[in-house]
């Protein structure tokens, strides 16, 4: 079985560098992935909304424990979020926070060497625990039951996508040695 | 050594107070939202991305490569007027319980043909917190406050968001959506409400067992935000409960037609005012003569 070491499986350097290089990239993907759905390049008519592309980011980065960088940028796109489906301001702010804590706390019951494969199972678990909270706060905003086929058609989208764009948002250690299994 | 496990330390704590922080403020802002004044501060970031969603062209990178925009553009002058025509329907629709009513009821004041135009949707929202959708018009286009969105199928919703040039439509299926209706044949009234399964459901109604299974539901006009005699769907009974299958999923999904709501002013808001210029002079002879 594969594993990880400490320096990262897809980074041709560690350190802070090549950790700010992927956020970078995996910002631009959840801006680019965001903006499609909202963008000329879409087939459909009238275009669908797809708030779901931060949770990507949020269960990736989080494996590598919480850190100030990420939760800053998963603050911003869940405004951005927020705003793009008309949810109460805060909403998918704590969606994400919700997977990236999740994804935090299951990478802190990791081994210290751990393979790629567990690092995307916790990682999967966490969307699934963003998705979880999401439904949760629309019951408490909507005060009515939730409308669970559109939610799980949205989570099997998002997690099948997950499952290649994975390497994108898998993050080497930060610069105090903070991975995922500390 | 110590020094740096002391700051490594420090740093996961100041992480850790960071994250629950921001989970408490932003939990702390989905529910401070709950307040409507708090909400409406809100309101003009929306509108404003709104406007800048509703703004993008309207030909795709697809329709330029395929030279679709040619059969599109045919297809949308077709759907013009298809619209146009709906509109004489939903019209007939109207005057025909209009009549009705003017037969049982004589003199009763009938309302105005009510003028709008025509916006295409832009973006869908159907997510768990609200379903919606975005008109590309809005106030620069003279899309009236709280203007009455159909399709040839019947009533969609209602505008709740007006920018310059987008209008966000709360659609009746949405939970929140609340429209006072009355059966066509039946007369009973109620107020529906959009349910999970994308229908609608009826519920206060004074007369429980008043409405036909498969007569037209029509807007009632209550509470003066939607016009009298609008066909929102078809009345059905599920169990003891009465749904209505809604028209609007018959109709084209691309376009709206935003109409004014059916406000009527309030007495006290446009009063008659006799002044002394109006009243007729009578002097000691008896005749009439304008006077101050």
């Amino acid at each position: 079985m594969a594993t990880r070491s400490k320096s990262g499986g897809f980074s041709s350097g560690s350190g802070k560098t090549g950790r700010t290089v992927r956020i970078i990239i995996g910002t631009l993907v959840v801006i680019i992935a965001g903006m499609v759905q909202q963008s000329p390049l879409v087939m459909s008519s009238p275009e669908l909304p797809w708030p779901n592309v931060a949770l990507w980011a949020a269960a990736g980065w989080g494996l590598t424990g919480l850190a100030i960088r990420p939760m800053l940028l998963l603050i911003a796109f869940g405004f951005a979020q927020d705003i793009q489906v008309d949810a109460p301001v805060g909403a998918f702010i704590v969606v994400n926070l919700v997977a990236f804590g999740a994804s935090a706390f299951l990478a802190q019951r990791m081994e210290r060497e751990v393979s790629d494969g567990m690092g995307l199972f916790y990682a999967l678990l966490a969307i699934l625990a963003g998705f979880i909270a999401m439904t949760l706060l629309a019951v408490a905003v909507t005060q009515s039951s939730p409308r669970l086929l559109p939610i799980l058609g949205d989570l099997g989208v998002t997690l099948l996508l997950f499952l290649v764009l994975f390497p994108v948002f898998n993050l080497p250690p930060s610069e105090d040695g903070m991975f995922r299994g500390r | 050594m110590a020094i740096s496990s002391g700051k490594s330390s420090a740093r996961k704590t100041v992480r850790q107070l960071s994250f629950a922080g921001a989970i408490f403020a932003a939990t702390g802002l989905v529910v401070a939202q709950s307040a409507p004044e708090i909400k409406a501060h809100l309101q003009p970031l929306r509108i404003a991305a709104g406007d800048v969603l509703s703004s993008r062209g309207k030909a795709t990178l697809w329709d330029s490569l395929t030279h679709a925009n040619e059969k599109d553009q045919r297809i949308a002058e077709l759907e013009r007027q298809v619209q146009e025509l709906s509109r004489y329907k939903l019209a007939a629709y109207t005057m025909t319980s209009r009549m009705e009513t003017y037969e049982r009821i004589l003199k009763l004041m009938g309302e105005p043909m009510t003028e709008g135009l025509t916006a295409r949707i832009v973006s869908e929202i159907d997510g768990p917190f609200s379903l919606t959708r975005l008109a590309n018009a809005g106030a620069d286009q003279g899309v009236p406050e709280d203007a009455v969105a159909l399709n040839e199928g019947g009533l969609v919703g209602r505008v709740i968001q007006r920018g310059r040039s987008s209008s966000r439509i709360l659609l009746v299926t949405d939970y929140n959506s609340r429209v006072p209706v009355l059966g066509e044949v039946s007369g009973a009234r109620g107020v529906m409400f959009g349910d999970r399964d994308g229908q609608g459901t009826l519920t206060d109604m004074p007369e429980r067992d008043g409405f036909r299974p498969g007569e037209r539901i029509l807007t009632s006009g209550e509470g003066g935000l939607y016009p009298n005699g609008l066909l929102v769907g078809r009345a059905y009974l599920e169990g003891d409960n009465w749904r209505v299958v809604l028209g609007m999923h018959d109709g084209n999904a691309d376009y709206v037609r935003l109409i004014p709501p059916a406000r009527i002013p309030k007495p006290e808001d446009d009063p008659v005012v006799d002044t002394l210029d109006e009243l007729p002079l009578v002097n000691a002879s008896g005749e009439g003569e304008g006077a101050r």
